[in-house]
């Protein structure tokens, strides 16, 4: 009783055929579990070259280390697998129910490969698992298939579902894999390569509980952080926030950040409490990455107050073990003139790519679009991004009225916005050129390369702007999955407090802001800590929200040690960390990705720079960040190829070598 | 027969869904309003006929607010036995 099971199930799609396996307790010792487990499996598993929409490609859930422990917000799993987007490594994680119901069902994963003649759903409990037809669901949108298939399924446990919507059957593959009636794993194209597989689901309803070696020991770390939580609270309301903003992006210097405050915003008002603070501090891209507050204004963004969003808020959610509680249901009857009741209380992500960086203020038109993609199964960021780039694209007359069917694509008409991301989920006419993202677009429309064309790597990033925290640039640029806003930042450096704990990481203290755009060892050092340490949390199944509380509040370190028995030292798993992430790194090269074209495009970087706004001037030296965070993490530092040397050190010489 | 059923502590229950998640039978449902916070909602025994007295519940609870309370039931319907084998 370690807190893993020490199976994975194995599921061919081409075959049927269906088998378990063990796996040893040195690959937990070396990789943990979720995405170290992932990775260690797919690299094995997938050869060099295989279509990501292919019978080759596996796709995996899998669930966290920590998961199912009685430890706390540690309830996410991930879906991992060679990304169609960006041809390397793909993953994503997602809360709600679904990672505790893969160890019940007696599994710390579940792969599947290659590609059903007709559509299928998987069942999975603690004694059987099978493929089942999926005729029936099949053109379903995710939340109305997940509801359909629990129903069917429900014997004595309420089965747990991972789903697509229509867009993963439609392989859009800016798709991702939906759970619990509209949460999404939405990175990388997730859903395109489910749906490629035409795997419309895998439905779970194991029972088994999850041993661990140290239970008590973990329960008394749970109770001390759930206090805490319980205890901060934060007595304003949400209209201040646009001012705390301005004196945030005004700042000259950085100074020491307790990640309490994360956990207080998140209790409250969830991740929206970030959308007017984002708009005046510098952090949200406006107008496709091109605009600053000075044009998305005060007029633009009051409509996006969270206090707004509040007032429909019926009720408040919590994923599995979660003691913060970020999740909310809002009325969106009004809002949709009763095509929809409920959605999902909308993320920042999801306010900011359909807000700022479309120049959006219609508020009740983004909770209509969130509901819409949370049903298609669509990624918000991705989408966003695509629209922003559309938009664009019609502005200098590369997109004309007669492709768009006389739709006017202009900045902040949020009819025509609406209308745009209906046609992107049925890949009708100029939707269907968009539903692959900006990367597939603009190669479609030949102006791959133009300022306009924002991505990192192919990906459209997320919403936080890398010319206000450089470090964002760089993991934007740097990790296996490019674009990604939760890999790493300046600020959740700020707030691990990692230097306590791990004798190399290094101190961030009180500094200059004007020193973070300087590349330099000290601040390689600290990105390569925090990529280290947010794949040991993706290992255990933790939540950034939680990460970001503290390296002495929320106790990985302990946790792990305790839930398996180990009596290993911070330093010990950090080693891991950077074990996952450099496996993650040579998936993308076995593949034949050159990690220097995942570099963001210069928009992001401040080339040329803005004119307006707090991130006026400022430019990021993204290339040669790029090559220090490369040297510091024991890559080759001109092509960012892990070195024979650190492949050694990790003990990685010999999967990479058999496999290569 | 009597039998033990679990029971809440709200002043220290964190609303983390783990025991409604957990429960083999699903008799535990995230419903219980909260006096403090009327949006937030709290496990509550939603099948306590469907109840066996398990535990499973009480041992998963991160912050130990579940204790069992032993009941008399009148109307049995069954006995289910959870599968506990943990490996």
């Amino acid at each position: 009783m370690k807190g893993y099971i020490g199976k994975i199930l194995f599921v061919n799609l081409s075959t049927g055929e269906i088998r378990s396996e063990s796996v040893p307790d040195e690959v937990y010792e070396q990789y943990l579990a979720g995405v170290g487990l992932g990775v260690h499996t797919l690299y094995q598993h997938i050869p060099p070259g295989a279509d990501p929409l292919g019978p080759d490609n596996m796709l995996g859930f899998v669930s966290g280390l920590l998961t199912g422990t009685p430890s706390v917000v540690t309830g996410r799993w991930m879906a991992v697998f060679k990304s169609p987007i960006t041809g390397g490594w793909g993953d994503s994680n997602c809360g709600g129910n679904f990672s505790p119901a893969i160890k019940q069902c007696g599994y710390d994963g579940i792969f599947v490969n290659g590609i059903s003649e007709k559509p299928v759903y998987l069942y999975v409990d603690h004694k059987i698992a099978e493929l089942r037809p999926a005729d029936h669901i099949w053109g379903l949108d995710g939340v109305d298939a997940e509801n359909l298939i629990k129903k069917e399924c429900h014997k004595t446990k309420k089965p747990v579902v991972a789903v697509i919507g229509t867009s993963g059957e439609k392989i859009s593959l800016i798709s991702g894999i939906v759970n619990d009636v509209g949460r999404i794993a939405a990175r990388s194209g997730g859903g395109a390569v489910m749906g490629s597989k035409r795997l419309k689901a895998v439905v779970l309803a194991g029972t088994k509980p999850v041993g661990c070696a140290d239970p008590k020991s973990l329960k008394v770390i749970s109770k001390e952080l759930s206090a805490k939580i319980h205890k901060a609270n934060m007595p304003v309301r949400g209209g201040i926030f646009s001012l705390m903003g301005v004196v945030m992006g005004g700042m000259k210097r950085a100074l020491p950040m307790d990640g309490m405050l994360v956990s207080m915003l998140m209790k409250r008002w969830g991740t929206i409490s970030n959308n007017t603070l984002g708009v005046t501090s510098g952090d949200s891209p406006i107008k496709n990455w091109a605009g600053s507050v000075v044009d998305y204004n005060w007029s633009y963004f009051r409509n996006l107050n969270p206090e707004k969003i509040m007032r429909i808020e019926s009720s408040k959610y919590h994923c599995y073990a979660c003691a913060i509680g970020c999740g909310g249901i809002v009325d969106i009857a009004k809002a949709t003139n009763g095509e929809f009741i409920h959605t999902h209380k909308p993320e920042y992500e999801t306010m900011m790519a359909f807000g700022g960086l479309v120049m959006n203020k219609d508020l009740n038109s983004i909770l209509y679009i969130n509901e819409l993609l949370n049903r298609a199964g669509m990624d918000c960021i991705s989408a966003g991004g695509t629209v922003a780039f559309a938009i664009e694209c019609y502005q200098n007359g590369i997109i004309t009225k007669e492709m768009t069917d006389g739709l006017d694509l202009n900045w902040g008409n949020s009819q025509t916005i609406v209308a745009l991301v209906k046609m992107m989920i049925a890949r009708e006419g100029i939707g269907d050129l968009l539903a692959d993202g900006v990367k597939v677009a603009s190669r479609k429309l030949g102006v791959s390369g133009k300022p306009f064309a924002v991505t990192a790597g192919g990906q459209e990033p997320g919403m936080h702007d890398s010319r206000m925290d450089p470090a964002i640039g760089i993991h934007y640029s740097v990790d296996p999955t490019p674009g990604r806003h939760t890999i790493g930042s300046g600020q959740y450096y700020d707030m691990l407090h990692l230097w306590e704990k791990v004798s190399w990481a290094p101190n961030s203290g009180v500094y200059l802001k004007a020193d973070e755009y300087i590349p330099n060892e000290k601040t390689a050092l600290k990105t390569v800590a925090m990529s280290c340490y947010k794949e040991l949390t993706d290992g255990a199944g933790g939540c950034l929200f939680a990460m970001v509380l503290g390296v002495n509040r929320w106790r990985l370190f302990d946790w792990l040690n305790a839930a398996t028995g180990w009596q290993k030292t911070p330093d010990e798993y950090m080693i891991i960390g950077k074990r996952i992430q450099t496996l993650r790194q040579m998936f993308g090269i076995k593949h034949g990705i050159d990690p220097m074209s995942f570099k963001m495009s210069a928009r992001m970087a401040g080339k040329p720079p803005l004119q307006a706004g707090p991130n006026k001037g400022k430019t990021v030296p993204i290339k040669e960040m790029m090559h220090s965070h490369w040297k510091a993490f024991g890559w080759d530092e001109k092509t960012g190829i892990p070195t024979r040397a650190t492949l050694m050190e990790l003990d990685l010489e010999k999967i990479t070598l058999e496999n290569q | 027969m009597a039998i033990k059923i679990p029971t809440f502590d709200y002043a220290t229950c964190i609303a983390c869904n783990i025991c409604a998640d957990i429960c083999p039978l699903s008799c535990i449902d995230m419903k219980k309003k909260s006096p403090g916070n009327l949006k937030k909602v709290f496990p509550i025994l939603a099948l306590p006929d469907t109840c066996t007295g398990c535990s499973i519940c009480m041992n998963c609870c991160p912050v130990d607010s579940i204790t069992m309370k032993s009941i008399v039931l009148v109307n049995t319907k069954k006995f289910y036995k959870p599968s506990l084998d943990i490996e």
